[in-house]
């Protein structure tokens, strides 16, 4: 089939045997690529007992059949593993160059099993494949380690992808970095793979893969890359980046405050937002592969203690490490950021972490002796900064706020679950489901726990006809429950599609159903049809909830936090709550899910999943 | 009667301002003001507020003093506060 190489590079790092391997068709025509061929992988080859740390524990990473084409944004990659974090299977995405260079190199998916004796770093260059000590790399930070690395290779066009200490020292939210701080952030994938010795992977590809309708793909590429530089609402990440989330979505209250316990105002969300941002310290903007968006930012602080001249921070990072905290200076938050990206740490759950200790310190359930005489105060942003490398070598109070919120609340316990604000371990990311009321189901089912890039759900609110090809059509708005479980399936078999294409969710904003099949049937010569499309969503949906099912996930865990059920009292989502009971009845009868939360036998034997049913059903 | 209207994220870059003070008509409804504004607005306007259907065209949501209003017979008072706010876009 075109548009993929059909070889998957094996490399066992316990017995240093590497082999290629062909890939069946019949997983690219049920699962496309990306997360979802990676979730069938591991599916198939890895018992969801296994604890994420152990060396039978499979890391992937997976590119997709318009990965290095000439489409925008086409250069993301999915890592596909349990998550230390949660203990149910996680996927992650990332963008910047290092997934084109793994697809040029010949490669559809790089899986890495076992435990190197010794800390090692794997190089790819097409097809020399390359187990090499990284002995001397222990201990820098991700970008020290990246600029090592591209210097030892003599490849300037080498692209890199690595743990820093906190990858190294199993630190539970733990990410990788590749690129110019491109990140594989969620569901601690850094610990994974510092797990195994691996340090790093460094891969450079000089090959094509060759597409089934190559003019016609390009031609229909390059009018969806026009259509992503020129729409109105993308102008604007492109000039602000996701900081603009921060200029301009408060009015909503989707910013959460203080612990997701005050609605978003606008004195403190606005030093945070990209208009600031880019008056007082962007340098230029940024982007990956073929984009035509580039919403990253590179920014320089000259003067005074937060000086830097790195990547700049991501609306999710100013949220988590900003407002969460109460904490509106956004050089602090930018150096904070970036000391997380150094040292390889989720800014999402770190931010959640340290907002948590701040309301457990503020409630006097946790004292300054256990703190180790950090003062946990709102707006401290000392700590913000300071913490990080704590958190990252596992040393001082650092040691407990790298728990994450889940496991920090079980410790404290006296009631600190009803604001340790988390879904099966995940922190929740920085949009507020009273201020969209899809969010709440979205939240509580989402594959990998809280997850707003597993079905944005919240853009399909208050438009009208939001998928009229997947028959969502209407108008919904945000403070009511109807249709929500419906929103929340397709939405997120919208992001399980993009992200088995691979393709970054904003240049998606431009697309409709039938332009990703489109994509799809003129990069491989399939057939497929929207509806299969929607379909393929529904069946990796169910195959991610099986495995998840497996390792003990329960319809008692589609849940939310006491704090994001209770009401705000001010902003623009006062007193509003989601009816999550009602909404989740819906979502559960449309995937057709049973009481526990497992899905229902007719519903596998109808996505083609025959063959998980007895794995399921015989326990 | 004095209004308030203030745009935020692409409408306020596209339409080059952040919040106006409009005079309106007593009795000015928010269907009435989104005419209005694709009369001040015309040809920018238009692309966002689809005139026959009466609807936007990309979601938006309307708030009118800090609350979120679907009809556009609401009617608008003195020193009302209009806000139109894009979607959330951002990870
Ligand atoms: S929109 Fe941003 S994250 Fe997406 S591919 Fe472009 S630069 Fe990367």
């Amino acid at each position: 089939m075109k548009g993929y190489w059909s070889k998957l590079l094996r490399i066992d790092l316990t017995t240093e045997k590497i082999t290629n391997e062909n890939i069946p068709q019949s997983y690219f025509e049920d699962y496309i690529g990306g997360s979802c061929l990676g979730i069938r992988l591991i599916y198939d080859e890895m018992d969801p007992s296994i604890d994420p740390f152990s060396p039978e524990a499979l890391l992937l990473f997976v590119t997709g059949p318009v990965t290095a084409s000439p489409l925008g944004t086409a250069g993301r990659f999915q890592v596909v593993f349990k998550s230390p974090q949660t203990g149910i299977l996680c996927d992650s995405s990332s963008g910047g160059f290092w997934g084109t260079e793994l697809k040029n190199a010949g490669y559809d998916v790089l899986l890495i099993k076992g435990k190197a004796n010794h800390p090692v770093y794997i190089s790819i260059f097409d097809d020399v494949v390359q187990i090499r000590s990284a002995e001397h790399l222990m201990g820098l930070t991700t970008f020290e380690t990246r600029d090592h690395l591209i210097e030892e290779n003599r490849n300037l066009k080498a692209r890199v992808l690595c743990i820093g200490p906190a990858g190294e020292n199993l630190t539970l939210y733990s990410n990788l970095m590749n690129d110019e701080a491109r990140m594989v952030g969620r569901g601690g994938p850094g610990g994974v793979m510092g797990s195994k010795n691996l340090k790093a992977i460094v891969v450079r590809g000089t090959r094509k893969v060759e597409l089934f309708g190559e003019e016609e793909f390009k031609k229909f590429a390059i009018h969806l890359n026009k259509l992503s530089a020129t729409a109105p609402g993308i102008d604007n990440l492109r000039k602000y980046g996701t900081a603009e989330v921060m200029d301009n979505a408060w009015p909503t209250s989707d910013i959460p405050v203080k612990n997701w316990s005050v609605g978003s105002y606008e004195e403190l969300t606005l030093p945070l937002g990209g208009k600031l941002m880019k008056a007082t310290m962007l340098k230029h903007h940024v982007g990956c592969y073929h984009c035509t968006i580039g919403c990253s930012r590179w920014v320089q602080i000259r003067e005074g203690k937060y000086q830097m001249d790195a990547p700049g921070p991501e609306y999710e990072t100013l949220g988590a490490m900003g407002t969460l905290c109460m904490i509106n200076d956004l050089e602090a938050v930018s150096y904070a950021a970036h000391l997380c990206n150094a040292y390889g740490l989720d800014t999402i759950s770190y931010g959640s972490s340290i907002a948590f200790a701040m309301e457990c310190y503020e409630k006097r359930l946790l004292t300054d002796q256990e703190t180790e005489g950090i003062r946990m105060t709102w707006g401290n942003k000392d700590v913000l900064v300071d913490l990080v490398k704590q958190v990252a070598y596992k040393e001082g109070f650092g040691k407990f706020v790298g728990l994450g919120v889940k496991r920090m609340s079980e410790i404290i316990k006296k009631d600190s679950d009803k604001f340790a604000v988390h879904v099966k371990g995940m922190e929740v990311p920085m949009h507020d489901p009273r201020a969209y009321f899809s969010w709440a189901s979205n939240y509580a089912t989402s594959p990998r726990g809280a997850c707003h890039l597993h079905g944005m759900s919240a853009i399909y609110e208050n438009s009208n006809d939001p998928i009229p090809d997947w028959d969502l059509k209407g108008y919904y708005p945000r403070h009511s429950n109807e249709t929500k479980g419906k929103i929340t399936r397709l939405a997120q078999n919208w992001s399980h599609i993009i992200d088995s294409m691979v393709v970054c969710y904003f240049a998606s904003f431009q697309m409709t159903p039938s332009d990703l099949v489109n994509l799809i049937n003129l990069a491989t010569g399939m057939n497929l049809s929207v509806m299969k499309l929607c379909e393929i969503g529904d069946r990796i949906n169910a195959l991610h909830r099986v495995f998840n099912y497996r390792c003990g996930t329960r319809a008692i865990d589609d849940n939310l936090p006491e704090r994001l059920l209770t009401p705000l009292e001010s902003g623009g989502a006062a007193n509003q709550v989601p009816d999550l009971d009602y909404q989740l009845k819906e979502y559960y009868e449309i995937r057709g899910w049973e009481k526990d939360g497992k899905p229902s036998k007719s519903s596998l034997q109808k996505l083609g999943l025959d063959d998980v049913i007895n794995d399921l059903y015989s326990r | 009667m004095i209004i308030k209207i203030r745009f935020f994220g692409y409408f306020e870059e596209y339409l080059g301002t952040g919040i106006n003070e409009l005079e309106v008509p007593f009795g000015c409804t928010l269907g009435n003001l989104f005419y209005l504004l694709a009369d001040i607005w015309s040809d920018k306007f238009v692309k966002i507020w689809d005139y026959d259907k009466k609807i936007f065209i990309t979601p938006f949501i309307v708030m009118v003093d800090g609350h979120d209003i679907h009809d556009l017979d609401y009617l608008l008072t003195e020193g009302s506060l209009v806000t139109l706010i894009p979607p959330i876009v951002g990870g």
